[in-house]
């Protein structure tokens, strides 16, 4: 269940083992939380977009298909907007606008983390499940306040933390293990890496070559075990039978699927994790607002969260400037129609850019959070809940089994999806043997 | 509704090919045993152990086998068993492996696999996968059958 890359990794590997692999998906595509936007110039990113120089499965998916690779494009210096007020990059430090005190000054809202992880007691990829690092389990404010960052500095890491909904909500370890896996990319010295043509091209291509079939439009919604046999059922009463299944779905669209064998205990993971809110606005450049005393990207501790341009992919063509709202500041766009959410954005944005008014136009907006086959961007653990939910949540119940970027130990993101889907695909196997 | 099978023929064909004995006789080992466990089925069923090949599908992603192989984001695992660790070529170790002064023995390779970045801290494999001690052991005969020299 599932065609993202969790569920495509896994119906690959058994297929190349010999098993009969159907897989049942709820969208019209593949690829999940990855989502190329091929209706906008220069095919930005909805989803997914970095590829980590160590993402092996993901690199071996893409280069047996023949979907290039390439490193993304620079887009520049970012400027900051603290309370409404713009500071450019090299002003920071000596702003009265920078709420920050002594040394720390210096350092860059989005670099503020970074001091905070310097002497990290993370040292392997799993460490963050290390029941020795539970010390560590707490809320990230009362780390930082721990290591003497004031109040001011709390706040600026809280307003675009993407591993919580709040900072109190965030377990310092998920920070940890960002900071470990930063920390071995940089050793590493390789670059990034991104689909040159959109990274929906890799799940497209693993589907290509899978030679099972893919059923469409399919959203399960009923899950029980009848003998050896498991009964999957969708939204329509269509019934599909097989010796094992493998729920490669995220917390929030599994909270939907009644599951008849699932433990309280189990049920309770599922529902207790929460999910990172994001809304995207993609906004399209007509021709550069920026210069070389203006920057193209802004941080900014305000409800649009980060603005990041990507320059056009041709001279003449639109850039796009992705608005990458997170946490609580979605709430209030989930409210509206897609159309007024866009042009809210917008014009916030030409408020604070007034340099660009009239030069973008509203191309996209995706609510990760409102998605009923997502439900937000990533799993995110509160303090206390790694220890007791993360085995939980990938326990089998006989031959159902779990996978999805929430049951990685070792990977993040699209590498963690396939090595769940991995994981998962190895357990079934060993019951169908 | 009328319900679609995933597996029309299903797990007998394939237990008797990879099996590779007569069909009939274990088609009806199978049935009885199916009858049998298929209560206790439901909540654990058995599970089988992956063969050496099977667990190298674990690897596959990140790891060639074969000789002149090109590397994937690991090295060609090609003649590794045996030999001193980060000698591929052309291939760009972490620092950490490269010092690590380590040869490919059984248990040196036994020891990277149930975790390889705790046995060489700073290391770049990151691989944490729940495969199964025997299944290692069945893993690293099939490295060494792979181009493997000495070790043992
Ligand atoms: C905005 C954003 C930015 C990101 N940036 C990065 C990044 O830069 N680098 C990175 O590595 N990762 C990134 N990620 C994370 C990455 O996209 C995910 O970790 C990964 O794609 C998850 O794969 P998955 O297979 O676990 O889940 P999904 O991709 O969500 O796949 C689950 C599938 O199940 C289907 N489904 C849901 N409910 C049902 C149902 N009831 N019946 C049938 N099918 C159903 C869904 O439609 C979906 O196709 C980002 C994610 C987002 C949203
Ligand atoms: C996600 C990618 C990935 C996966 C999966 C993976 N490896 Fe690795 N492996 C690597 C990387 C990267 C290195 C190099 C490590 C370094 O330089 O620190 C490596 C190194 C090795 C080495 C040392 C090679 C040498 O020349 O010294 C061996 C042996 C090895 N891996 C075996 C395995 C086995 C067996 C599996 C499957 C159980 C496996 N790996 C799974 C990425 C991976």
């Amino acid at each position: 269940m599932g065609a993202g890359l969790a569920g495509l990794a896994a119906a690959q590997l058994l297929q190349r083992q010999g098993i009969d692999v159907l897989v049942l998906e709820a969208r019209s595509r593949v690829g999940g939380r990855v989502n190329t936007l091929d209706e906008l110039p220069g095919h930005p990113e909805g989803g997914a977009n970095v590829i980590g120089p160590n993402y092996g499965r993901v690199i071996d998916a893409a280069k047996s298909g023949d979907v290039k690779l390439h490193s993304p494009a620079r887009s520049g210096e970012t400027g900051f907007i603290i309370n409404g007020q713009r500071i450019l990059p090299d002003a920071w430090a000596t702003s009265a606008a920078n709420p920050l005190q002594g040394p720390m000054r210096a350092l860059a809202p989005d670099r503020l983390l970074g001091a905070a992880l310097r002497d990290n007691p993370l040292k392997t990829s799993s460490d963050w499940l290390n029941p020795r690092m539970a010390e560590y389990d707490l809320g990230v404010d009362s780390y930082l306040a721990s290591l003497g960052f004031s109040d001011a500095a709390v706040s600026l890491v809280a307003a675009n933390n993407s591993y919580g909904n709040s900072i109190q909500d965030t377990s310092m370890l998920s920070l940890l293990r960002v900071g470990n896996n930063f920390a071995r990319a940089r050793a590493m010295r390789q670059p990034v890496y991104e689909a040159a043509r959109g990274n929906m091209r890799i799940p497209e291509s693993i589907a290509q070559q899978f030679s099972g079939s893919i059923k469409f439009n399919v959203t399960v919604s009923r899950v029980e075990r009848s003998g050896a046999e498991i009964i999957v059922q969708d939204l329509q009463g269509q019934q599909y039978h097989g010796d094992a299944l493998i729920m490669a779905l995220p917390l929030p669209a599994l909270r939907n699927i009644q599951i008849d064998a699932m433990s309280e205990a189990q049920r309770e993971a599922v529902t207790a994790v929460n999910y990172h809110k994001v809304t995207q606005v993609h906004l399209l450049v007509r021709e550069p607002y920026w210069n070389d005393a203006l920057p193209a990207s802004w941080w900014t501790n305000g409800p649009l969260g980060r603005l990041f341009l990507r320059p056009s992919a041709n001279p003449g063509e639109y850039a796009n400037l992705t608005v990458w709202i997170n946490g609580a500041d979605c709430d209030r766009l989930a409210a509206m129609s897609e159309a007024e959410a866009g042009d809210t954005v917008r014009r916030e944005v030409e408020a604070v850019l007034p340099e660009a008014r009239g030069l973008l136009t509203t191309g996209k907006v995706l609510r990760w959070t409102d998605d009923p086959f997502a439900g937000g961007s990533w799993a995110v653990w509160a303090p206390g809940q790694l220890g007791r939910y993360f085995e939980l949540l990938q326990q089998p119940l006989g031959r159902i089994f779990f996978a999805g970027e929430h049951t990685a130990r070792a990977n993040p993101g699209m590498e963690g999806a396939m090595e769940s889907g991995e994981r998962a695909a190895l357990d079934s196997l060993r019951t169908l043997l | 509704m009328k319900p679609t099978r995933i597996y029309p023929h299903r797990t007998n064909a394939r237990r008797d090919r990879r099996a590779g004995l007569g069909a009939s006789l274990l088609t009806a080992v199978a049935i009885c045993l199916a009858l049998a466990s298929q209560a206790a089925e439901e909540s654990s069923p058995a599970r089988a152990r992956l063969s050496g090949e099977q667990a190298f599908a674990a690897c596959a992603a990140c790891h060639s086998l074969a000789d002149g192989a090109v590397h994937k984001v690991g090295p060609n695992l090609w003649g590794v068993y045996g030999r001193a660790a980060a000698q591929a070529e052309d291939y760009a170790y972490s620092p950490a492996l490269a010092a690590a002064g380590l040869t490919w023995t059984r248990e040196n390779l036994f020891a990277w696999i149930a975790g390889s970045e705790a046995m060489v801290p700073g290391s770049w494999m990151l691989f944490q996968n729940n495969l199964q001690p025997d299944e290692v052991m069945s893993l690293i005969d099939y490295l060494a059958a792979h181009g493997g020299t000495g070790g043992q």
